[in-house]
């Protein structure tokens, strides 16, 4: 079976790794490099700020320089980079929002609030409000973040069509990375008009077949090109579920940084910033041995 | 600034108290401060769960701690809750807490991504890089999402980044058991309970300090408990664990996820701060402060609390 609808609309977003060099700092121009080549290899666009891309542990400050130095380095904002709003007061989000906007992005990916777990929808709806309205609601578009392994915080179809009514064409999008088909499949349900992106690619071709646009992917930061073929046909790949299975038994920050690090031949790539930790070697072998036996020179 | 004696009674997480349009409640922040020592509190924490450090602001972080420091004034142990997504913030307000006087740093993982023992280790290693106030491990998996159990804080301590912890992991056994025995090592090792639903057998243990929302409103119940199971009154001691019991399960039907609404809206019915939490929560309503207040006299003893319309 062919996709639904135009897999185009949103296609691939690699959910991008940021570099750091050993002391812990952005290294700048490995970004950009790498960013250049995801959007080379079949990427729409890039995504930073996300889990994969520790999103969370980035101020403000350095969120600005990484924006500016995907602007500086010829990626067009507005339709190239996608950005992630990870913060738990409302201030602190529609900081990092108005931001995003600021630099003329012009989606953001936006995050309920964690740490208290489950919130009534009432108050969800109203967190969520009270950031949209602080940052202007014609400012630029935002997708919300289903991903209730880290936050606990589920987001129901129910609350997307309210924050959809309330904000008319603001609301691009969902990221569905609970891990489950069935949800996914509620929120193609309920609002198959914009676009449901998985965000665990084991799930990603059979709900592009039920009309999903694409996915902001992790694993995009290492085969790209394939993904993108997966969004585009449709077509199961059995490389792509084992590679996330084996990326699944390690924190999936440092597995995705390892496999980039594999596909660069540039072991500095493995950093990660306090307090995740590089993964160890052995798991790292095991890694880029399923990698290279599935993806080998067709990863890009 | 350093504190060596071992923390003990009710050490209470203080609410953080709003405004309706959710700026900083300054004079209801003293207020309760004051009261609360004159009650005999055995210290003060300031943003914690209860007081809803996630959805805090930076400035509103900034104001409280302003407020307690100067209204505490050394006279009870002072700790500021630290922890955030991101580890540079918190580095940011641990640095800050210190700045106030904090006598510690209850410091929570970083709670966006679940961390394990090494994750952990480097974090809080992290911090003590950059301030030389006490650090203790707050140990909440079901908030923090950190997996770390009884060996992550062996870890910590053994490795001189910590000066005790923080149980609001329910109690269980054999945790409890494994910080007994580094207390038993280090003397000056701290242990909270989280929470007072199980202060009586975490007292039987030789845990004299808890941390509970039942602090702000009935602190008298949790000491005299202590006081009561000290001087051998078994009975008594029952009787004001039951009482405790009772009064959390009262705060936590305002909302079961969040005891800064229940809790703010028993002291807004006390006069003493106004019901606002801060956003995705709401407020407790008007049938459930009703209903809250029927029951208040069950809890507070002490003070007169209004019968007129709560606190706006």
């Amino acid at each position: 079976m062919t996709p639904k609808q135009d897999p185009e609309t949103f296609g691939l977003s690699v959910a991008l790794a940021i570099p750091f060099g050993s002391d812990g700092g952005i290294a700048f121009r490995r970004l950009t490099e790498h960013a250049a080549w995801c959007l080379k290899s079949g990427c729409r666009s890039v995504t930073v700020f996300g889990t994969t891309g520790e999103g969370a542990s980035f101020d403000l400050a350095e969120r600005e320089r990484i924006l500016g130095a995907l602007a500086g380095s010829g990626i067009a904002p507005g339709r190239q980079v996608v950005a992630c709003v990870v913060a738990t007061s409302v201030r602190g989000a529609a900081a990092q929002l108005r931001q995003i906007y600021d630099f003329g992005c012009r989606t953001a990916l936006l995050l309920p609030p964690f740490y208290y777990t489950q919130p009534d929808e009432e108050g969800l709806f109203g967190w969520f409000a009270d950031v949209l309205e602080r940052c202007g609601t014609k400012s630029g578009n935002a997708i919300i973040y289903n991903i209730p392994s880290v936050t606990n915080v589920p987001i129901s179809p129910e609350l997307v069509a309210r924050l959809r009514d309330a904000f008319p064409g603001m609301i691009a999008g969902v990221k569905d990375s609970s891990g489950d088909a069935g949800c996914a499949e509620r929120m193609l349900a309920a609002h198959g008009d914009i676009a449901i992106l998985v965000g665990d690619e084991r799930l990603l071709a059979a709900a592009v077949r039920r009309g999903a646009q694409g996915s902001i992917s992790g694993l995009a930061n290492v085969c790209p090109a394939v993904l993108r073929t997966l969004i585009k046909t449709g077509n199961d790949h059995s490389g792509v579920v084992n590679l996330v299975d084996e990326i699944a038994r390690h924190s999936v920050t440092p597995a995705v940084k390892a496999l980039i690090a594999h596909r660069t031949a540039d072991a500095d790539w493995r950093n990660v910033r306090p307090p995740l930790s590089s993964i160890d070697e052995a798991g790292s072998a095991r890694l880029c041995a399923v990698y290279d036996m599935h993806f080998g020179e067709s990863a890009a | 600034m350093a504190y060596s004696a071992l923390l003990r009674g009710s050490v209470v997480p203080v609410v953080t108290p709003l405004n309706a349009d959710m700026t900083f409640d300054d004079e209801a922040c003293r207020r309760m401060a004051d009261d609360l020592i004159e009650r005999g509190v055995g210290g003060i924490v300031a943003l914690g769960t209860t007081g809803e450090l996630a959805l805090v602001p930076r400035n509103l972080r900034t104001q409280m701690l302003a407020a307690l420091s100067e209204s505490i004034a050394g006279r009870v142990p002072f700790i500021v809750c630290c922890g955030s997504p991101n580890l540079a913030d918190t580095e940011v307000e641990v640095r800050e807490a210190e700045a106030f006087g904090a006598n510690f740093c209850l410091v929570v993982p970083s709670f966006y991504l679940s961390l394990g023992t090494d994750e952990i280790l480097r974090e809080f290693d992290a911090l003590r890089s950059v301030s030389s106030v006490g650090l203790l491990y707050y140990h909440i998996p079901l908030r923090s999402g950190a997996l770390g159990g009884s060996a992550t804080v062996a870890a910590l301590h053994k490795n001189g980044l910590i000066s005790g912890l923080k149980d609001s992991g329910g109690l269980v056994p054999d945790f409890a058991e494994a910080m007994m025995e580094i207390r038993e090592r280090d003397s000056s090792f701290q242990i909270l309970l989280g929470g007072s639903s199980k202060m009586l057998q975490a007292a039987a243990l030789g845990i004299m300090a808890v941390t509970s929302v039942t602090g702000c409103i009935a602190p008298e119940c949790e000491s005299n408990l202590l006081a009561h199971l000290e001087a051998g009154r078994i009975t008594d001691a029952a009787a004001e664990q039951r009482k405790l019991t009772r009064l959390v399960r009262l705060i936590l039907s305002a909302n079961p996820e969040n005891a800064a609404v229940g809790g703010k809206g028993i002291l807004s019915l006390l006069g003493q701060c106004k019901r606002w939490p801060l956003p995705p929560f709401a407020p407790a309503n008007d049938a459930w402060l009703e209903s809250a207040r029927n029951r208040l006299g069950e809890f507070c003893t002490a003070p007169d609390f209004p019968a007129g319309p709560e606190l706006e």
